[in-house]
């Protein structure tokens, strides 16, 4: 089975997790409709490395993966407390 | 009283409830080998406990525990109960399992929301979780049929912790020593007990009772 590293937990089958979607950024109160709009309905979905939220279900650990939508491949994961989590830039 | 979440299984192979302080305990089942390959035992009548929060650590530290700085680790404490961390913040506590209150109860009384105790807050485990030991030879093997996490003794070593999935559900895994502390959730109990016979039948695993863990404190 493929495995995905748990920042907490270790490596562990893919089936313990479960995805939470891409990381993006929300809209302030007000924003443009516009704005809102593309954030509620347009998804990134490109084939390059993109930062996704998933969860490691046993322990209720959410965190990032950074993950090639192109080949499947998990090019690294941390949690969002992880200064990298800041440096990295929206999808 | 605190029945077992296995009492029907158990009432069925001819065991009798015995109380031991708060708990109805099964202290012996009738046929036990306690010395098989695979032994499989029932602790959820006795105590058990959690907290959380990132001011939980030094909390227990001041209430005088041992407390493990690597999350994913289990420490004994003085008085013979298992502190597990979960995670940076999360503990689980073990209790010695026999009649005398221990660490389980004096945490819980010393928790109140007036204690000060910052950022921690208490988790029970008393009732969520159904609480089973696995010990002998064959116990990693019983393991590799229903989980992924590799619990062989060079690979897992003493006071070693898993979250991960066992039989399909969420659980803990504790190593103590020869022995597995197996967690999980308590409404699949009787579920997870019969994956757990039917695993080790090929083992020629036996179920026994209370009194045969080691550190068992007395009834």
């Amino acid at each position: 089975m493929k495995l995905m590293p748990c920042p907490l937990n270790g490596p562990r089958n893919m089936s313990e997790f479960s995805y939470g979607g891409e990381v993006r950024v929300r809209p302030e109160p007000g924003a443009d409709p516009a704005v809102v709009a593309d954030y509620v309905f347009h998804k990134h979905n490109q084939p390059e490395v993109t930062r996704e939220w998933w969860c490691h279900v046993p322990t209720s650990t959410w965190f990032i993966a950074e993950r090639n939508l192109a080949t499947d491949e998990i090019v690294r994961t941390y949690l969002p407390s992880d200064p990298l989590f800041a440096e990295g830039g929206t999808p | 009283m605190r029945a077992s979440f296995v009492s029907a299984p158990l009432a069925a192979l001819g065991a009798t409830p015995t109380p031991v302080g708060e708990a109805l305990a099964f202290l012996r089942v009738p046929g036990e080998n306690a010395a098989a390959p695979v032994v499989l035992t029932d602790l959820s009548p006795f105590a058990r406990t959690g907290f959380k929060g990132a001011d939980t650590a030094s909390w227990l530290a001041a209430r005088g525990l041992d407390v493990e700085p690597a999350h994913n680790h289990a420490l004994r404490q003085a008085d013979g109960s298992l502190l597990v961390r979960l995670s940076p913040g999360e503990f689980l506590l073990l209790g010695v399992p026999g009649a005398k209150p221990g660490l389980v109860e004096r945490l819980d009384a010393a928790w109140t929301r007036e204690a000060n105790a910052g950022l921690c807050f208490p988790v029970p485990r008393q009732d969520s979780h159904a609480w089973f030991v696995l010990r002998g030879e064959k116990a990693p093997a019983l393991f590799a049929k229903l989980c992924a996490v590799d619990l062989r003794p060079r690979a897992f070593a003493d006071g070693a912790v898993a979250q991960t999935s066992v039989a399909r559900l969420n659980a803990i895994i504790v190593r103590d020593g020869a022995a597995f502390h197996l967690l999980a959730d308590s409404a699949s109990a009787e579920y997870l007990w019969a994956c757990l016979i039917d695993a080790m039948a090929e083992f020629q695993g036996s179920i026994a009772g209370a009194a045969t863990v080691a550190g068992f404190g007395g009834a």
